[in-house]
C-alpha cells in the first residue's frame, strides 16, 4: 500500500446516475457488439413497486451511460456471458436464468429457451391426474385427499396450486391442465459459468445449473445437452443457495455448494453426489472456491470471514465488524495474486489477500453488488452498485501493490478477538503501601501479644454481653400469653403424655385475638441435651386464625445411660426442663417462652 | 384441386377430408410462477429484513408452496425478538412439511433462546427421532439442553444420569460432526469427571479441525497442567505465544505458574504483569503475584498483593492460606491468627491449617489453645491415608512444641510419627537437622529434666521458618480461574 494514496481510482459521474437493482449473480461484463468494447450488462429488478408485478429488465452500458434495455420475462436468477464456440469473429451469447429455463440472448435477441428437465413424479399424482378428468365431481374430493398425502413440496405445481382452489374453481382448472405433463420441475437459483478447456483467450464455455430440488446440471450451450447431472445430497432438504465452480470442464473441476441452512457440499467430475464437507450454525453470504490453492472461502451471518480446506479443515477465521453482504473474487494476473473483497453491511469494503486484510474504503451505503473486471478499455475495473441503486466505479491504480502490513504478519491473526493488546513491557501496577500500612506492620511485630490479647479479651466481653441479652430476653417473655401488643395475642399451652422414657409434648397454641392472624411463627425447644433427645426441635406454624387452636406434638425422649437404663445423675426434679419458646419471624425476642417441667422417666420396658 | 380454406379435396374423383392441422395441440402450461425463495434466502443473510417482509407479503397468497416463506418469516421474527410469532410461523411452516428437520431444529432453537428448555428438550428428541441421519446439531443442542438440566436438577441422582445422557449426546456430536463447540462442551464435561487425559484428547481432536485455535491451545495446556504434565503444558502455551503474540489472561497466567513452580520468579512477574494490566480484577493472579513477591523475600509487597486477592475473593481459602503464611513469615502474628481462624472457617480438614494456628498462637501465647490446635492437626495428619499428601512437618512441629511445654511423653510419640511418615521422602536438611537437634534434646531430657527451655524454643522458630519456605508453592499456587 503506498501511503496515503488510494489504490482505487474514483470515476465521476455525469449528470444523473443510473439507478439500478441486482444482485452480483445478475451483472456481467460482456463485448455484446463484438466490436471489442466490454460493456456491462446487467438485470435490473423492480420489487419494490408496490402498484406493478415484480419485474425485471435487461439493461446494457456502455461506459457509465445506459443504452439499451430489455424487458424480460421473469426475474432473473443469474446472467452470464459466454462464447459457445471457436468461430471467427467471437461472439458472445448472454444467458439469463428465469424460473426454470435459461434464455439465450445473441446480439441481444432471443434465440433460444432452454428448460430444464422436469422430475419424476409420485405414481399416486400420476394416477391421480389420470382419473381427475374423468371420474364424477363429487370424487375429487377423495382424490384431493389422497394428494395430501404425498409431501407438499415434491408434488408438481398443477397439483399444487390445485389443492389450493376453491371447490368451484377445480373443474375448469382441471379441464385446462388434463393434458399437460405431471412433473415437478425444479427452479433454478444459480447459474455460472464452467470452461471447457482452458485456453487464455475466451475460450468455450459450459454452463452449471443448481436447481432448488438440489440437482446440480452442467449444459452444454451448443447442442442445449445435459453433460453433466449430479446431486447436492441424497435427501431433500439440501437446497442450494450459493455455488463457486473452479477447474475446466473437459480436465477436471470441483463446485462447491452451501444450503439454505449452512452445509457445505462439494462435487467432483468423478463423483456426482455431493459429499459433505462442513456444516455452519448460521446460513453463509457468501461462498468461494480459491483457484489457486483451491481453499473455500465462506462468509457467514454471524460476521465471520472463515477459510477452509476441501476436507473441512478451517484454515483460519476473521471476525468482521459487521454482517458480510457479498463476497467477489478480483483475479490480479498482472500481480499474481486473487485478492477476496468483502462488502460489510454499512458501506464499508474490504480487500484480504489470504487472512490479511490488505485494502479497504468506505462507502456511503451497502453495497449489494459487486463486479470486476475489464470494462471499456480498462482492465480492472470495480463496478460497485449500493442498496439505494447508486452505481460506483472504481479503477485500480496501476502502480498498487498489495502486501500485508508488517504489523498484521508479526500478530499472525488479524481482527483476533480480543483487543485488549497487552503491553509486554509494563510495570506490575502493585497495590500501593502507604506508610501508615508499614507502621503497622511494624508495631505488630512488636506488640502481636498484645494486640492479640486485647482481642480476646473484647471477644470473650461481647460473648458475655450477647449470652446475657439472652438470658434477659427469654426471661422477660416468661409467660404462657405473649406480652407483645403489636401483634395478635397468643396463648401457648403444653401438656406431657407418655410414662418415659419417650414422651409426647403436645403444644397448644392459641389466638386470643377477635380479628387479627397470628402467622409467621415458630416454635423452639431447648433442652440440656444431656439429659433429653429431641429429634425435632423447630418447627413452623401455619396460620394461627383467631377461635381456631393450633395442636402440634414433639417426641422428647429422656437420655438413659446404657449400663444400668437409669437417668443420668445430673437430671433432678429441679432442673428437668424443657424450655419452650414461640418466635416470630423478623423479631429477636420470643413471644412467649415457657419452661415444661417433665415428668421423671419409668425405666424402658 | 384445392379452394383454401376448405377442408375437402377433391382428388381423383373421391373426397377426402383434410386431416386437422391442430394434430398436437399446445397443452396450456401452468403459469411460470414466479417462485423466488432463493432471492428471498439472500435477502435474508443480508439482514435486509424489510425487503423480507415486503417480497413475503406479496408472495404469501399466491405462493404454491409457502413453506419456506413462513420459515423465513419465524426466523426473522426471531431475529427481532418477537418470539411467539417466530414459533407460529415456524409451526405454520412444519405443517406445511412436517419432514423437514431443519424447522424443527429452528423450533428448537427458539424454545431454547426464549428459555423454555424443557419444550425444547422435547423438540429436539423429537427431531433426533424424525431425523434420517444422524445430524450433529441434533445431538449437540440435547446435549447442552441436558447438561443444563443436569446443572439446574435439585436430585443427585437425576442430575448425575442427566450429565452422563448428555455426555453421551456430546460424544455422538463430536463423532458425527466437526463443531467446534461440541468439542469444547464435551471437554468440559470430561473436566467436571476429573477424566483430564480424555478431555484433552478430545481437545486434541478439535485442534486437528481448527488448528492455531489459541483458547482451545491454552485449554489443553492448563489441562496438562491439571494431571501435573508441566512440560506439554509449557510446549502449548508457547505455541500460542508463537502463534499471536498477545495471549489471554487465563493462558498468561498458567504460563506464569510455569514458570513460577520452575522458581524462574521474574519471568512469571513479567508475564503476571502482563495479565494485570489488561484485567487486574482476578483473585488467582494476585494470590501468585503474592507469592511471587515472598519467595523474594518482599514481605510487605507479597502481604498487599495477597491482601488484594483475599480483597477480590474473600471466600478464596488457598489466597487466606498463604496470606496468613506470609504473616507468620514477617511475624505478624496477630494478623496471622485472624487469617487462619477465616482460612479454617471455610475448610476444617486442614492439617496443615490446624498446625500453622498452632504455632501462631504459641508465639502469641496462648499456650493453651495452641496445644488444642496442634494436637488437632496431627490427629487429622494421622488420620489421613498414607497416600494423600503426606506432611512430616506436622508432626515435627507439635513434637517440638510439646518438648517445649514439658510433655516429653507426647513429644517422643510425635517424633515417632515424624519419623515414620519422612522415611522414604526427600527431607529437607533443615527438617533433618531439626530433627536430630529433637532426638539429642529427647534423650538428654530423659536425663536432665527441662534444662534446654531456651534451645528448644530456638530450634521451634527455625522449625516455623522451614514450614514456611518449604509450602507455598507447591500446596498454593493456583493455577487455573475455575
Amino acid at each position: 500500500m503506498a501511503g496515503g494514496t488510494p489504490n482505487w481510482l474514483h470515476v465521476e459521474m455525469e449528470d444523473e446516475n443510473p439507478r439500478l437493482t441486482t444482485l452480483t449473480s445478475c451483472m456481467t461484463l460482456s463485448d455484446v457488439q463484438g466490436d471489442g468494447y466490454i460493456r456491462l450488462l446487467a438485470a435490473d429488478i423492480s420489487l419494490e413497486d408496490e402498484a406493478h408485478e415484480p419485474s425485471a429488465s435487461l439493461k446494457v452500458f456502455r461506459g457509465l451511460k445506459m443504452k439499451q434495455e430489455q424487458p424480460l420475462p421473469g426475474i432473473p436468477t443469474a446472467i452470464e456471458s459466454l462464447y459457445i464456440d471457436e468461430t471467427e469473429p467471437k461472439t458472445p451469447v448472454i444467458a439469463v436464468a428465469i424460473a426454470e429455463s435459461v434464455l439465450f440472448y445473441r446480439h441481444l435477441k432471443a434465440y433460444f429457451k432452454y428448460t430444464i428437465p422436469a422430475l419424476d413424479s409420485d405414481d399416486l399424482e400420476l394416477e391421480v391426474w389420470r382419473k381427475l378428468p374423468v371420474v364424477q365431481a363429487d370424487t375429487h374430493n377423495a382424490l384431493l385427499e389422497s394428494l395430501r398425502g404425498i409431501d407438499h413440496a415434491k408434488l408438481s405445481r398443477k397439483s399444487q396450486r390445485l389443492l389450493q382452489l376453491t371447490e368451484a374453481e377445480r373443474p375448469a382448472f382441471i379441464r385446462t391442465h388434463r393434458d399437460s405433463a405431471v412433473g415437478r420441475v425444479g427452479t433454478i437459483v444459480i447459474m455460472c459459468c464452467i470452461k471447457r478447456v482452458s485456453s487464455d483467450a475466451n475460450p468455450p464455455s459450459h454452463l452449471v445449473l443448481a436447481t432448488d430440488t438440489g440437482h446440480i446440471f452442467i449444459l452444454e450451450p451448443q447442442g442445449f445437452n445435459l453433460v453433466y447431472q449430479g446431486k447436492t445430497c441424497s435427501h431433500e432438504t439440501a437446497v442450494p443457495s450459493l455455488l463457486s465452480v473452479q477447474g475446466t470442464y473437459e480436465t477436471d473441476f470441483c463446485i462447491v455448494v452451501a444450503t439454505r441452512n449452512g452445509r457445505v457440499y462439494l462435487l467432483r467430475k468423478s463423483n456426482s453426489e455431493g459429499q459433505e464437507i462442513f456444516k455452519l450454525s448460521n446460513p453463509l453470504t457468501g461462498l468461494l472456491l480459491l483457484p489457486i490453492d483451491q481453499t473455500i472461502l465462506a462468509s457467514t451471518m454471524d460476521n465471520c470471514y472463515q477459510c477452509f480446506s476441501k476436507r473441512g479443515k478451517l484454515l483460519y477465521q476473521v471476525q468482521l465488524e459487521s454482517l458480510p453482504v457479498c463476497i467477489l473474487p478480483l483475479t490480479m494476473t498482472h500481480l499474481g495474486i486473487t485478492l477476496v473483497a468483502v462488502a460489510l453491511r454499512g458501506g464499508a469494503v474490504k480487500f484480504f489477500l489470504q487472512r490479511y486484510q490488505v485494502d479497504e474504503f468506505v462507502l456511503e451505503e451497502t453495497v449489494d453488488a459487486m463486479l470486476y473486471g475489464r470494462m471499456g478499455m480498462e482492465d480492472h475495473v470495480l463496478t460497485l452498485v449500493t442498496q439505494s441503486g447508486q452505481m460506483i466505479v472504481k479503477i485500480l491504480r496501476r502502480v498498487s501493490r498489495f502486501e500485508p502490513r508488517a504489523e498484521a504478519l508479526a500478530g499472525r491473526r488479524l481482527g483476533s478477538s480480543d483487543n485488549k493488546l497487552i503491553d509486554g513491557s509494563s510495570i506490575l501496577d502493585k497495590p500501593k503501601k502507604s506508610s501508615i500500612f508499614v507502621e503497622q506492620a511494624a508495631r505488630e511485630k512488636q506488640q502481636a501479644k498484645a494486640t492479640y490479647g486485647s482481642f480476646q479479651v473484647e471477644l470473650w466481653r461481647l460473648r458475655h454481653t450477647a449470652a446475657r441479652a439472652t438470658i434477659n430476653a427469654i426471661n422477660s417473655s416468661e409467660s404462657t400469653i405473649s406480652g407483645d401488643l403489636t401483634h395478635a395475642p397468643v396463648k401457648l399451652s403444653a401438656e406431657v403424655c407418655g410414662s418415659g422414657p419417650a414422651f409426647r409434648l403436645y403444644l397448644t397454641v392459641q389466638n386470643l385475638s377477635t380479628f387479627k392472624m397470628a402467622s409467621n411463627l415458630t416454635v423452639l425447644l431447648h433442652a440440656d441435651r444431656r439429659h433429653y433427645a429431641i429429634q425435632q426441635t423447630l418447627s413452623r406454624l401455619p396460620s394461627v386464625l383467631p377461635g381456631i387452636p393450633l395442636r402440634i406434638d414433639f417426641e422428647v425422649v429422656t437420655v438413659l445411660d446404657p449400663m444400668d437404663k437409669l437417668p443420668p445423675s445430673s437430671l433432678t426434679l429441679d432442673n428437668s426442663l424443657v424450655r419452650v419458646m414461640l418466635m416470630k419471624a423478623g423479631q429477636a425476642k420470643p413471644l412467649i417462652a415457657a419452661a415444661v417441667t417433665m415428668p421423671q422417666s419409668e425405666a424402658p420396658f | 384441386m384445392y379452394e383454401a380454406g376448405s377442408e375437402q379435396i377433391n382428388c381423383n374423383g373421391r373426397i377426402i377430408e383434410l386431416p386437422s392441422l391442430e394434430v398436437v395441440r399446445p397443452a396450456p402450461t401452468m403459469p411460470s410462477d414466479a417462485n423466488i425463495d432463493w432471492l428471498l434466502h439472500i435477502y435474508f443473510t443480508r439482514h435486509e429484513f424489510g425487503r423480507c417482509r415486503r417480497l413475503i407479503g406479496r408472495e404469501l397468497n399466491r405462493h404454491l408452496n409457502a413453506e419456506y416463506l413462513y420459515f423465513v418469516l419465524g426466523l426473522i421474527d426471531r431475529e427481532e425478538g418477537n418470539h411467539i410469532e417466530a414459533l407460529r410461523h415456524l409451526q405454520r411452516s412444519l405443517e406445511l412439511n412436517p419432514q423437514n428437520i431443519e424447522t424443527y431444529k429452528e423450533i428448537g432453537r427458539t424454545l431454547y433462546v426464549m428459555g423454555r428448555f424443557s419444550q425444547a428438550l422435547d423438540v429436539f428428541r423429537e427431531a433426533e427421532q424424525r431425523s434420517p441421519r444422524k445430524d450433529h446439531e441434533i445431538y449437540h443442542y440435547l446435549g447442552e439442553l441436558l447438561y443444563r438440566a443436569a446443572t439446574t436438577q435439585t436430585q443427585q441422582e437425576l442430575a448425575k444420569k442427566q450429565q452422563d445422557e448428555a455426555r453421551a449426546y456430546f460424544e455422538l456430536a463430536v463423532q458425527t460432526g466437526k463443531k467446534l463447540e461440541s468439542h469444547v462442551r464435551l471437554a468440559e464435561l470430561y473436566r467436571k469427571d476429573k477424566q483430564y487425559q480424555q478431555a484433552i484428547d478430545v481437545l486434541e481432536n478439535c485442534l486437528h479441525l481448527t488448528p492455531e485455535n489459541a483458547e482451545v491451545l491454552i485449554e489443553i495446556s492448563v489441562l496438562y497442567l491439571k494431571i501435573n504434565e508441566t512440560q506439554k503444558a509449557y510446549d502449548r502455551l508457547a505455541e500460542v505465544v508463537n502463534i499471536e503474540r498477545k495471549c489471554s489472561p487465563k493462558g498468561l497466567l498458567a504460563f506464569g505458574a510455569i514458570l513460577q513452580s520452575r522458581n524462574d520468579v521474574d519471568g512469571a512477574l513479567g508475564k503476571y504483569s502482563q495479565i494485570a494490566n489488561a484485567e487486574p480484577e482476578i483473585a488467582e493472579l494476585w494470590n501468585n503475584i503474592g507469592l511471587c513477591f515472598f519467595k523474594k523475600q518482599k514481605f510487605i509487597a507479597a502481604v498487599s498483593s495477597l491482601r488484594k486477592s483475599v480483597w477480590l475473593s474473600p471466600l478464596n481459602y488457598n489466597a487466606l492460606y498463604n496470606l496468613s503464611l506470609i504473616y507468620i513469615a514477617s511475624e505478624q502474628y496477630a494478623s496471622a491468627f485472624h487469617t487462619l481462624a477465616a482460612a479454617i472457617n471455610l475448610r476444617k480438614d486442614n492439617a496443615e491449617c490446624y498446625m500453622l494456628l498452632g504455632l501462631c498462637l504459641r508465639k502469641l501465647d496462648d499456650v493453651d489453645n495452641a496445644f488444642v490446635a496442634l494436637e488437632r492437626s496431627s490427629n487429622m495428619a494421622t488420620g489421613q491415608p498414607q497416600s494423600a499428601a503426606r506432611n512430616p512437618l506436622v508432626f515435627l512441629n507439635f513434637a517440638l512444641f510439646c518438648y517445649e511445654t514439658g510433655r516429653l511423653t507426647l513429644a517422643a510419640e510425635q517424633y515417632n510419627r515424624f519419623l515414620s511418615q519422612a522415611q522414604d521422602l526427600m527431607l529437607p536438611t533443615e527438617y533433618k537437622f531439626q530433627a536430630t537437634k529433637l532426638k539429642s534434646l529427647l534423650r538428654i531430657s530423659n536425663h536432665v529434666n527441662g534444662m534446654l527451655q531456651l534451645d528448644a524454643a530456638d530450634s521451634e522458630e527455625t522449625a516455623v521458618g522451614a514450614a514456611a519456605d518449604e509450602l507455598p508453592l507447591e500446596v498454593n499456587a493456583v493455577v487455573s480461574q475455575n
